[in-house]
């Protein structure tokens, strides 16, 4: 009889059915929700700037494959999600191009320059965030929807602004979102609703966003406690504590290491918002912090199993 | 009090119901000196001698190593390297050719009273009948039954968890041999003169947990203790922290805290060795996978995985792989030309097996940390042995790993990681 040769493989010979590109499509669903509601309240051009950063996401990965000569990488779909990530931040009437420069900058010099998934330090779609937010400042500040008259946001109002207070918005439309800020960062509920869903597939730590908001919200109170719900429930303090102090690659492994780096970021965001001359800390309080994860890795090593304090 | 981690994969306890049979006799057995854990046995038959059923054919080489008996009676046709299933290269094993009598020796024992005789002289007598772990390490029984003087074992637990897919050997023994395994965990206890005794059943095998229930109804110093199904809840560290709340020291035994513990079939093994002097010879195995005749099987040490394929007519030319114990933990064998040993619980057939050979960047999504029961961090441990920085794999204690399998099996970047840390294992080590 010929002898037969089977496959041999190291254990385990079964798999969860489940990869990197489930675990993105899981999280593009969770932000569904708050681009729709931006859909409805600042109209078709905001579809417009989501389309745009998307497509340019995808073009910047695919040039950084063709010139590694690798295979595509943006069948693993992270590029997709930096793409809706930066559009939510942008305001709502944001010059086309500015879209799709800053997201291109993002991808090549915030994810693929460190070798792509994985290798990146920072959030591509915050480094992105801070370069248009530094390159453009004039257009990044303008939150109008109405063309040729300057608006400013809740925040902007409360630092720069305070006489103008009567003109920022009723807690319940900073909880759907109906007022002006950034796309996908006002809709608190439809942003929500995508946190439930990730809690619920278990594809982000759950305690890491409620830390982060809650840090947010104590400090806020001992500094304008008058103002905490404009402070917490305008600006980016969901998107950013759902979508980005959550995100795998940049931010610490144990979950001990995720409460201590959420809590450092709502401090950092803070810091930057009532004392720093930006009205928004959350993009910068991130990218900070995302310099410190390896150091908060360091320190967090979980005690394991049968180990005994001496 | 629950263990962290652990997954839940399909159960596919597709063999539940099957009662244990028993295959022909094979013309040949193919007994390989080294089927415990320690060094391997010492050969006393040579070629051409003829042997009985339950022969001693080898002895222990020093403490940690255990006898070998025939499972068959015929001649010693040599000693030739054949195929371990487990360390997966060719090892010296005694080949006997049955004669197809099956002439068995004298099984008669004076130690049917067990209680009437000292730890010592049953322990010797388990050394002598060649009884080792029957749950996949194949550790001598005898050196867990002889803890040092200093410590005091107060619980012997049966591990009737079975928590790997597929196996369902040990559901059938619990089910039928409970008698035996309840009469073995109490020459156990007398042994270790310990006070209590738990058998511990997973939810998924109700039948089993009745059938042990009514036995030990009148028997107060047993338990029978239901938990819930979670992979890897047979490994005996999780296991002890589940049923006992205790944590076994990184590094430490069972007995630190004052435990020993054995899987099922070994209870049935000591009992038979004890009232029966029955040595062991055989063992209940799964049959399982994609193949139509599918089973539990009481069959003898030894049998080539070929004979079985041939008695149960599998049309291996579907088969693409064969897996020796179960899906999580077992070890995938590349050939037919390898025997069954001791430690052997099941056998997997496989027809579509796809390879992953291509693996992602980790991105940190640390659900093999959650994963982990002992609490290690197998991202960390992966990485750095990839990059072959020894110095910072230490630091994440690759010694601790109990080889689960968990963290690979959730690992959404296919990353092969408890591979890694064998192999890490393997290099620190020299």
């Amino acid at each position: 009889m010929e002898e037969k040769f089977f496959i041999i493989s190291p254990a385990p010979h079964i798999r969860k059915k489940h990869s990197i590109r489930t675990m993105m499509f899981d999280t593009i669903i969770a932000l569904i929700p708050a681009g729709v509601a931006s859909l409805v309240f600042f109209g078709f051009y905001s579809l417009l700037i989501i389309l745009v950063s998307v497509i340019f996401s995808v073009l910047s990965e695919l040039l950084v494959n063709l010139l590694r000569k690798q295979e595509p990488t943006v069948v693993d779909l992270s590029c997709i999600i930096t793409g809706l990530l930066f559009a939510y931040t942008l305001p709502a009437r944001l010059p086309l191009w500015i879209v799709a420069i800053g997201v291109s900058f993002g991808i090549i010099f915030g994810k693929q320059i460190y070798g792509g998934l994985g290798f990146n330090p920072f959030n591509p779609a915050l480094i992105a965030r801070a370069f248009v937010h530094i390159a453009f400042p004039q257009n990044m500040g303008n939150f109008s929807v109405v063309d040729g008259v300057s608006s400013a946001t809740a925040l902007t109002i409360l630092k720069h602004f305070p006489e103008q207070i009567s003109n920022i918005p009723s807690i319940k439309n900073l909880l759907i979102g109906n007022y002006l800020g950034s796309l996908g960062e006002t809709s608190v509920v439809f942003l929500l609703l995508g946190y439930f869903y990730l809690v619920f597939k278990k594809h982000i730590n759950p305690f890491s966003t409620l830390a982060y908001i809650l840090t947010v919200g104590i400090v806020t109170f001992f500094v304008d406690k008058q103002n905490l719900w404009i402070y917490l429930l305008s600006g980016g303090i969901f998107l950013g504590g759902i979508f980005m102090i959550t995100d795998p690659v940049t931010t610490p492994v144990s979950s001990k290491g995720k409460i201590i780096f959420a809590i450092c970021c709502g401090i950092l965001t803070c810091i930057i918002r009532f004392w720093g001359s930006y009205p928004e800390g959350v993009c910068f309080s991130i990218l900070f912090m995302n310099l410190l994860t390896p150091l908060i890795d360091n320190y967090t090593i979980r005690k394991k199993f049968g180990f005994k304090k001496v | 009090m629950n263990f962290s981690g652990g997954i839940h994969p399909k159960e596919n306890k597709i063999t539940q119901h099957y009662r244990i049979g028993i295959l022909q006799i094979p013309q040949f057995v193919y007994l390989h000196l080294s089927q415990h854990t320690g060094k391997p046995s010492i050969p006393i038959v040579k070629t051409g001698d003829y042997v009985l059923r339950g022969q001693k054919i080898a002895q222990p080489d020093g403490l940690v190593s255990a006898s070998l008996h025939s499972p068959v009676s015929g001649k010693v046709v040599e000693i030739k390297e054949v195929l371990h299933p487990v360390l997966c290269k060719k090892f010296p094993a005694i080949v006997i050719e049955s004669d197809g009598h099956n002439k068995t020796i004298d099984f008669s024992t004076k130690y049917k009273e067990y209680f009437r005789f000292s730890a010592e002289e049953l322990v010797n007598r388990i050394k002598d009948l060649g009884i080792v772990g029957l749950g996949g390490a194949m550790f001598p029984s005898h050196v867990k039954l002889s803890p040092p003087r200093d410590k005091i074992i107060d619980y012997v637990i049966a591990n009737g968890c079975e928590c790997e897919p597929y196996l369902t050997c040990d559901d059938r023994v619990m089910q039928e041999n409970s008698l035996e395994l309840v009469e073995g965990l109490r020459i156990v206890m007398h042994i270790l003169n310990a006070l209590k005794g738990i058998i511990v059943v997973e939810d998924n095998k109700m039948q089993a947990y009745q059938k042990l229930k009514e036995k030990v109804s009148t028997i107060p110093n047993i338990e029978i203790k239901l938990v819930k199904t979670k992979y890897p809840q047979g490994a005996e560290k999780q296991l002890i922290k589940k049923v006992l709340n205790k944590e076994v020291p990184s590094g430490g035994l069972p007995m630190d805290v004052g435990v020993v513990l054995h899987n099922v079939a070994t209870f049935v093994a000591i009992y038979n060795a004890i009232v029966k002097g029955i040595p062991l010879i055989e063992r209940v195995l799964t049959i399982s996978g994609d193949i139509d005749r599918k089973g539990n099987f009481l069959l003898p040490i030894g049998m080539m995985l070929k004979d079985i394929v041939k008695m149960l007519n599998i049309d291996v030319n579907n088969i693409k792989k064969i897996i020796f114990g179960g899906p999580m933990m077992g070890i995938a064998q590349e050939s037919l030309e390898t025997p069954i040993i001791k430690g052997t619980s099941g056998i997997l057939f496989f027809s579509d097996y796809k390879i992953e050979q291509e693996y992602n960047q980790c991105i940190r999504c640390a659900k093999c940390v959650e994963v982990c029961p002992m609490k290690l961090m197998p991202n960390f441990l992966s990485l750095y042995i990839e990059y072959k920085k020894w110095d910072k794999v230490n630091i994440y204690s690759p010694f601790d790993c109990i080889e689960c399998g968990c963290c690979s099996y959730v690992c959404v970047a296919k990353r092969p990681i408890v591979a890694q840390i064998k192999y890490a294992k393997s290099i620190i080590k020299k």
